[in-house]
């Protein structure tokens, strides 16, 4: 693949992003000048073990907080120096988010079909959710509650739920945090569903199952990029 | 619009606990929104009533009095006289009459002196037969018959029939004009000085009774029909006096109301003035109706109410805000993970405030009805009056309503905000905020409020006279202030808990682990303290307000009405002051704290009339009113110094400076004296002088003085004890009496408001302590479940959350009393609402209000505590180990 073809496959990359926090009056770092990027149809994994900075990479890449310092451009926008409503008008067109725990991703009150059509009209488009939730395997599910759904199921429906409008960056936050291997491995093949239909896919994760599904990763130790 | 927001409306009766908690915020900050208005309606009305309930019902309605002659004057003889004339009044009066609501049917009345003697029967002294003759509308259904009532002729009071020795059936000659007509004695009465007045009589109790401290000799009262006094007064030169009497239906009136029956009533009285009704009124008569003074007096109260009825009303409805904002809060926090998930997909503060105040809406709604009903409520069964006018009930209306949406606004801009925090906010923009001095602004407003509002103590009124009122920068500057100072406190306690908890840690690292652990429920107690600063320090400045307000407010009550019964007994004299007709001994029980005194008005120090009372030394300092506040030597001292000794004996006066030339002057006796001249003395009312002498000085001097009886203690029971005793009482004088012509109720109104708006905020406090509970029952139950299983028992958790709750509401109950304390500290002068008159300020510390504070704080504590334990207590141990949240 040319350079040239990289960049136009690019859809995330930061450079130098640092980033700490204030503990009972002291600074606490948790990245260090990281460098990377996110292309359009890849699975990209972010790995590392507890408190390598992963969780705050994520959020930073995903709009969803600032850097001290260094930029993070998505779809060729510098986000960092964006005022805040931009940066929502960013996030709302091109990111969608996948919290750890599955509950946390939906609204009790809405049926999963309910869930696609909502995500597809907060970013103005609309959606025919028979056909995403065959894709993911959750046909039979379209008229459920999330409460009637195995975690696994919630997961991959939550993963629906961000891919609905076609954002063009999906991030996932240890999205098999909380499933067995076998639902592990249906939410991994949807995230390669969802790549292969031209999201491009940022997952952190722990589990070596997601890691070795995905086409590329990124590793942090101490909040700094390991280059191998 | 997406279902987050379309199905807004439905989704919060999901979740009981925060619908509650926002109606309850609705409900707190309508309240006192919807209150004011309503207690502002109550307590004009309260006044009207007061008055009314002191008043003559005729004086209140209407009297159209004037002269009725019964021969023309030769200057004009086609004038109609007596019958006719009488006739063509009340034709004019009653129509006119008619067109005013509320106004009752006219009661004709005509007064005359006569003479009755009985025929046959020997003549008798003039003296003896002289009546007050009276002919007045429906007369027989308002005396005791004791004999007779049936058929026309005269009816006669017990005393008179008595002394004549006339008895029903018996003929009297009546005599008016020069040509007595005889008459049937038609039933004897109960005369009306020996039974309680009637409502019916009041416009003619003067006449029954005498003027008080008048001369005129009071005639036994003599009743007939109106025919048959026109016919015994026909063709005679006498003027007999004519009044027809109206009264007004109070029941339910309120000021809104009476403003028809007052315009009703002016017409009335411009169409008797009209010069068409010059026949029926040929001489000038009097309109006498007092309704719209008495109006005019209640809307001068409520006008000195409202300057600080409404900034009351204003601070209870913010510190409701206060747990609006707290139920947004809690709001988003129970709405967490929805909101985390549309604002990382770009959904802003303003579409999550939107989806909050929807959500919200019905509770609010909810709450604010609550907060209305619980204001009229309250008003109907504790207010000054349960009568509101329907002005006052629609501004309550829309005051709950706009709190309605103020708590909707707290609510959505609450929960905005932290949306808007919970991702992509700016580093340290939050912490910047918080360290901005705020409290400067209360205390900055608190100083301005001082300088800038009225001080002045009195209201006064077009024809409505004057009302005392506690001036509103007495109430608007200590509520900032103590809002200020409560800020100051929290924050300080913010402060000061950060910088021990850094202590603390420095010294738990340096010392072995364990040792700290030996008073497990202290320990527990502080780290949770320490842990949340901002919760510490908000509960801590909370509970201050209510407490700080309720102490000040208490001891304003107080020391006012102490200040204002102290004057009042110093202008009296003492707690009761009789005048006698005729000198008595001080009743046996009465001994001790009671004298008899001897007051001449008429003494003259040199051009100066000076009031001269005789007192005997022995026994008056214990009868009279002294306050050991009132400047100069005290009372008994002050009596020391009378003494009889004729050639130059000793006094004291006051009320002006001591005369060089100290001769007193009195019904043509001359003495010289030894004064004293002292700034206040018991008796002294403002422009009076006074001179105490000694008692026998005083009889020396004069042969007669009017005799007084002095008695200290409660009126309601002196009084009895000398009616008892058969003393010839002409006058009473009552010290709590001075102040019951409704000067002083608006002061007494403003400060059950101020009661009402403290025990509001009280409420608000248990409210917020509540929420910031259940938002930390999750973490509490977690702990409790971990602290089992390290063996703390069940009662050092509930001794650790009562050290918890009970030390917070402690500390801020004692910043509260300080704070208090400021308060009193810098406004005491201003309670005296009376400055002219001494003592002036006496203030006077609230025990009982202390008391229940305190009480009201430890069973705070304690069942709060009890709550939270028992909410932790029911914790399944292995829900919480794996709840990984």
């Amino acid at each position: 693949m040319t350079h040239a073809e990289r960049t136009a496959r690019t859809v995330l990359s930061c450079t130098g992003v640092t980033h700490g926090y204030r503990v009972d009056g002291r600074t606490v770092r948790a990245l260090s000048a990281v460098d990377a990027t996110v292309e359009r149809g890849v699975v990209t994994a972010l790995v590392g073990p507890s408190g390598s900075g992963k969780s705050t990479l994520l959020r930073i890449l995903a709009c969803l907080e600032r850097p001290e310092a260094g930029t993070v451009e998505i779809t060729g926008i510098e986000t960092t120096r964006l005022p805040a409503r931009r940066r929502r008008a960013l996030r709302r067109a091109h990111v969608g988010y996948v919290f750890q725990d599955p509950a946390d991703n939906l609204f009790g009150y809405l049926t999963v079909a309910e869930h696609l059509t909502l995500g597809a009209r907060l970013r103005k488009t609309t959606v025919e959710p028979g056909d995403v939730l065959a894709d993911l395997g959750l046909g039979a599910r379209a008229g459920h509650y999330p409460r009637e759904l195995s975690g696994g199921e919630q997961q991959r429906v939550a993963l629906a739920f961000a891919a609905a409008g076609d954002p063009t960056l999906l991030v996932a936050d240890e999205p098999s945090a909380q499933l067995d291997r076998a639902a592990t491995a249906r939410v991994v093949a949807a995230l390669r569903r969802l790549a292969a239909r031209g999201h491009a896919v940022l997952v952190a994760t722990h589990d070596p199952e997601v890691s070795a599904a995905a086409d590329h990763t990124i590793e942090l130790v101490d909040g700094e990029r390991v280059r191998r | 619009m997406p279902a987050p927001w379309s199905r807004a409306p439905f989704l919060l009766w999901r979740r009981p606990a925060v619908a509650l908690a926002i109606a309850v915020a609705g409900l707190l900050v309508a309240l006192p929104a919807a209150a004011a208005s309503l207690f502002l309606a109550s307590s004009g009305n309260a006044t009207l009533h007061n008055q009314l309930e002191r008043s003559c019902k005729w004086t209140v309605g209407a009297q159209v009095g004037a002269a009725l002659p019964f021969t023309a004057p030769p200057y004009r003889p086609d004038q109609l006289v007596g019958a006719r004339l009488l006739q063509e009044r009340v034709g004019l009066v009653r129509p006119a009459a008619a067109q005013v609501p509320r106004l009752s049917e006219p009661v004709v009345s005509t007064l005359t002196r006569g003479h009755v003697r009985p025929v046959p029967g020997p003549p008798a002294r003039p003296d003896q037969t002289a009546v007050s003759l009276l002919a007045r509308d429906g007369f027989r259904e308002h005396v005791r018959v004791l004999a007779g009532g049936a058929g026309r002729g005269i009816w006669l009071p017990d005393g008179f029939a008595a002394a004549q020795r006339l008895r029903v059936g018996d003929r009297v000659a009546v005599a008016v004009g020069p040509e007595p007509v005889s008459m049937r004695v038609a039933a004897v009465y109960r005369d009306l000085r020996e039974l309680p007045d009637q409502p019916y009589w009041c416009g003619l109790r003067d006449v029954y009774r005498g003027k008080p401290l008048a001369s005129a000799p009071v005639y036994p009262l003599a009743l007939v029909e109106h025919a048959d006094l026109l016919a015994a007064a026909r063709g005679s030169d006498v003027r007999a006096h004519n009044t027809i009497e109206m009264s007004v239906d109070t029941e339910g009136l309120t000021t809104t109301d009476a403003a028809p029956t007052i315009a009703g009533l002016r017409q009335l009285g411009a169409a008797v003035t009209d010069r068409q009704a010059a026949g029926a009124y040929p001489d000038e008569a009097a309109v006498d109706s007092t309704l719209a003074v008495k109006a005019a007096r209640a809307g001068l109260v409520v006008d000195a109410l409202t300057g600080t009825v409404v900034p009351l009303a204003v601070a209870g409805a913010l510190a409701g805000l206060v747990i609006a904002a707290a139920a947004g809060a809690f709001w988003a926090d129970r709405r967490r993970a929805e909101l985390a998930v549309l604002c990382a997909r770009g959904v802003g503060p303003a579409a999550v405030a939107g989806k909050a105040a929807l959500e919200a809406g019905g509770a609010v709604l909810v709450g604010a009805a609550a907060g209305w009903l619980t204001a009229r409520f309250l008003v109907a069964t504790a207010g000054p009056s349960p009568l509101v006018t329907p002005g006052a009930t629609l501004v309550s209306v829309l005051g709950a309503g706009a709190a309605a949406l103020a708590v909707l606004a707290a609510i959505a801009a609450v929960a905005g905000g932290r949306a808007g925090r919970l991702f992509d906010a700016p580093p340290g923009h939050r912490a910047r905020l918080s360290r901005l001095p705020w409290e400067l602004v209360p205390l900055a407003a608190a100083g301005l409020a001082w300088f800038l509002l009225d001080d002045d103590v009195q209201l006064r009124g077009a024809g409505a006279g004057a009302v005392a009122y506690i001036p509103p920068r007495l109430i608007v500057a200590p509520v900032l202030l103590a809002a200020g100072l409560a800020m100051l406190t929290g924050r300080s306690t913010w402060w000061a808990l950060r910088a021990l908890g850094a202590r603390s840690r420095r010294r738990s690292r340096s010392r072995p682990p364990g040792t700290s652990m030996r008073r497990i429920a202290r320990f527990l107690a502080w780290r949770r303290v320490r842990a949340a600063p901002v919760v510490a320090a908000v509960l801590v400045g909370a509970t201050a307000v209510p407490v700080a307000l309720s102490v000040y407010g208490a001891t304003v009550i107080a020391s006012v009405d102490r200040t204002l019964h102290a004057e009042a007994q110093l202008i009296v004299g003492t707690d009761v002051v009789f005048t006698l007709s005729a000198p008595a001994a001080v009743p046996g029980e009465l001994a001790g704290r009671a004298s008899v005194t001897a007051l001449r008005t008429d003494g003259s120090l040199g051009d100066t009339t000076v009031h001269v009372l005789g007192v005997d030394p022995e026994t008056f300092p214990r009868a009279a009113f002294w306050d050991p506040g009132l400047p100069g030597p005290a009372l008994r001292e002050l009596v020391s110094r009378l003494d009889p000794e004729p050639a130059r004996p000793g006094a004291v006066l006051a009320g002006m400076p001591a005369p060089a030339d100290a001769t007193l002057e009195l019904a043509g006796s001359r003495q010289s004296l030894t004064i004293t001249g002292v700034p206040q003395l018991p008796g002294k009312a403002p422009g009076n002088p006074v001179l105490l002498v000694h008692r026998d000085v005083l009889d020396r001097l004069v042969p007669e003085s009017r005799p007084q009886l002095w008695a200290r203690g409660d009126p309601e029971r002196i009084v009895p004890a000398v009616a008892g005793a058969g003393l010839p009482v002409s006058t009473t004088s009552r010290a709590d009496q001075v102040h019951a012509a409704g000067v002083y109720t608006g002061i007494t109104y403003t400060f059950t408001f101020l009661s009402a708006v403290s025990l509001l905020s009280g409420v608000i406090i248990v409210v917020g302590l509540l929420l910031h509970l259940d938002a930390r029952s999750r973490a509490r139950r977690s702990a409790y479940v971990l602290l089992s299983r390290m063996a703390v028992t069940g009662r050092e958790h509930r001794r650790s959350l009562l050290l918890e709750v009970g030390g917070l509401l402690l500390a801020g109950f004692v910043t509260g009393l300080g704070t208090a304390g400021v308060l009193v500290l810098l406004t005491h002068t201003g309670y005296d609402v009376d400055p002219g008159t001494a003592p002036g300020a006496l203030v006077t510390t609230p025990w009982p209000v202390l008391a229940g504070l305190l009480t009201a704080a430890a069973a705070t504590s304690v069942l709060a505590a009890a709550a939270a334990h028992r909410a932790a207590a029911r914790a399944r141990p292995a829900e919480v180990l794996r709840d990984t949240r």
